[in-house]
């Protein structure tokens, strides 16, 4: 498609046309076969790919969700038991008060969302300016990443990776925006290349190769990779936790 | 199109409609929580399928405007089947079937409506293949803009000025669309 047709679609959505121009491009849209064609499949688009995007709206929805599961998956289940089961419910309601996070990472029936969310815990990016364009760049880059905004961090770390292309850490970090956005081909791309190298990365980057199996709900191969981590690895013990808790 | 009068249970997650949507779990979650059951999952993984599979039906509602032309259960039902047959085949790596629902049956207009939510994925999936064909310049600006973002804020993230990624959005915008469109899938995804 000609960039002519592209910035009257944009400007007509925009809002940025006179009226009488609004007035002549809605004639022509319906006139216009190849225009109707075009700005149906530019707003498609559009429309799919903001798909991507967790919406306040969407939170509230899942917090409603959450609760009507509890009534009707969770507890339900339970209701439906024996006394004697219904004890054993609630002896271990009193557990998870009593041993909380420990109860939680052994449950066997928590689900690989709450696994994820459990074991994911990014470690900042921390930079030392030295006031240059690319430092700048790594700056921003490093606030939006460390605030969690990980769509807004990822183009940012990619520029700057461009300028920098050898800054493990912020490497690794795109890696992780990658992960955060479910885009597992890019995430599984960096990890693995610094699996294979030989820097103060490589372990860390073969426990994040584990949990983006993990996100993937790819239980097999999360299990296979956690295994394969050697005891001498700083993530040893939590890939051992893990491999404990992953459901069957 | 005519929405099925069952529409409103879509309504209903677009405006989280606690009442309505406490509906939908006492009239439909126990069919698919013993689907669920009976192949090889737990109560977690049932809560888990059906809370993504209405996420999923909010989003198509909300950001691609589908529009429900058939009974919901039924619908639903099919939605988390498959989505489920998924979950297992992954999980065992091998392609599996689905006990217990052998009297299912998936009329014209069930098939159509389920269609129309593959088509939507089947069109992200081609987007996003064609953007990887895009610079990383390209990449960047649509997927920040794409993001909820107005274009101003997406200026000053990449440190450009809004001139300059308006018209550069436009080039962007126009590339990708070209090879979309001349993509061998393109007229079989109905845009």
């Amino acid at each position: 498609m000609n960039n002519e047709i592209t910035d009257k679609i944009e400007q007509y959505l925009n809002n940025e046309m006179q009226p009488q121009e609004r007035k002549d491009f809605e004639w022509q849209l319906q006139n216009d076969e190849v225009l109707k064609n075009n700005f149906n499949l530019y707003n498609s688009i559009n429309n799919t790919m903001k798909a991507n995007e967790v919406s306040d709206d969407e939170n509230k929805l899942a917090a409603t969700l959450k609760q009507l599961n509890r009534e009707y998956f969770l507890q339900g289940s339970k209701v439906t038991q024996g006394n004697f089961k219904k004890w054993l419910a609630a002896a271990a309601a009193v557990l998870i008060l009593v041993f909380g996070t420990v109860y939680f990472l052994s449950d066997k029936s928590i689900s690989t969302e709450k696994l994820y969310a459990a074991y994911a815990e990014h470690a900042a990016i921390k930079i030392q300016l030295r006031g240059n364009t690319a430092d700048s760049l790594a700056g921003i880059a490093a606030d939006k990443f460390n605030n969690k905004q990980y769509y807004e961090a990822l183009p940012l770390l990619q520029e700057y990776l461009k300028q920098q292309p050898g800054d493990i850490q912020m490497n690794f970090s795109l890696g992780i925006c990658y992960l955060e956005m479910n885009r597992f081909t890019g995430a599984e791309k960096i990890f693995s290349t610094i699996a294979t190298g030989q820097t103060a990365y490589t372990e860390t980057a073969n426990w994040y190769l584990a949990l983006t199996a993990l996100k993937q709900k790819d239980i097999s191969k999360c299990r296979s990779i956690l295994n394969s981590i050697p005891q001498t690895s700083a993530w040893f013990a939590k890939a051992k936790t893990l491999l404990e808790t992953l459901p069957d | 199109m005519i929405a099925h009068t069952d529409h409103k249970y879509i309504e209903a997650l677009q405006k989280n409609d606690s009442v309505l949507i406490g509906e939908i779990y006492s009239r439909y979650s126990g069919r698919v929580k013993q689907m669920v059951l009976k192949n090889n999952g737990n109560e977690t993984d049932a809560a888990d399928l059906f809370q993504d599979v209405l996420v999923e039906l909010y989003r198509k509602a909300t950001q691609q405007q589908f529009v429900l032309t058939c009974p919901f259960e039924a619908f639903l039902y099919l939605v988390c089947r498959n989505r489920w047959i998924n979950v297992l085949h992954k999980r065992k790596g091998k392609p599996v079937t689905i006990k217990g629902d052998e009297g299912f049956n998936i009329s014209e207009e069930l098939f159509e409506n389920y269609e129309a939510l593959l088509v939507q994925e089947k069109r992200k999936n081609l987007v996003e293949e064609k953007l990887l064909e895009l610079g990383e310049g390209c990449r960047d600006l649509l997927t920040l803009s794409w993001s909820g973002k107005p274009l101003q804020e997406v200026a000053a993230v990449l440190k450009f000025t809004y001139a300059y990624v308006r018209k550069k959005k436009t080039e962007c915008m126009s590339k990708l669309i070209s090879l979309v469109k001349d993509a061998p899938g393109f007229s079989a995804l109905k845009w």
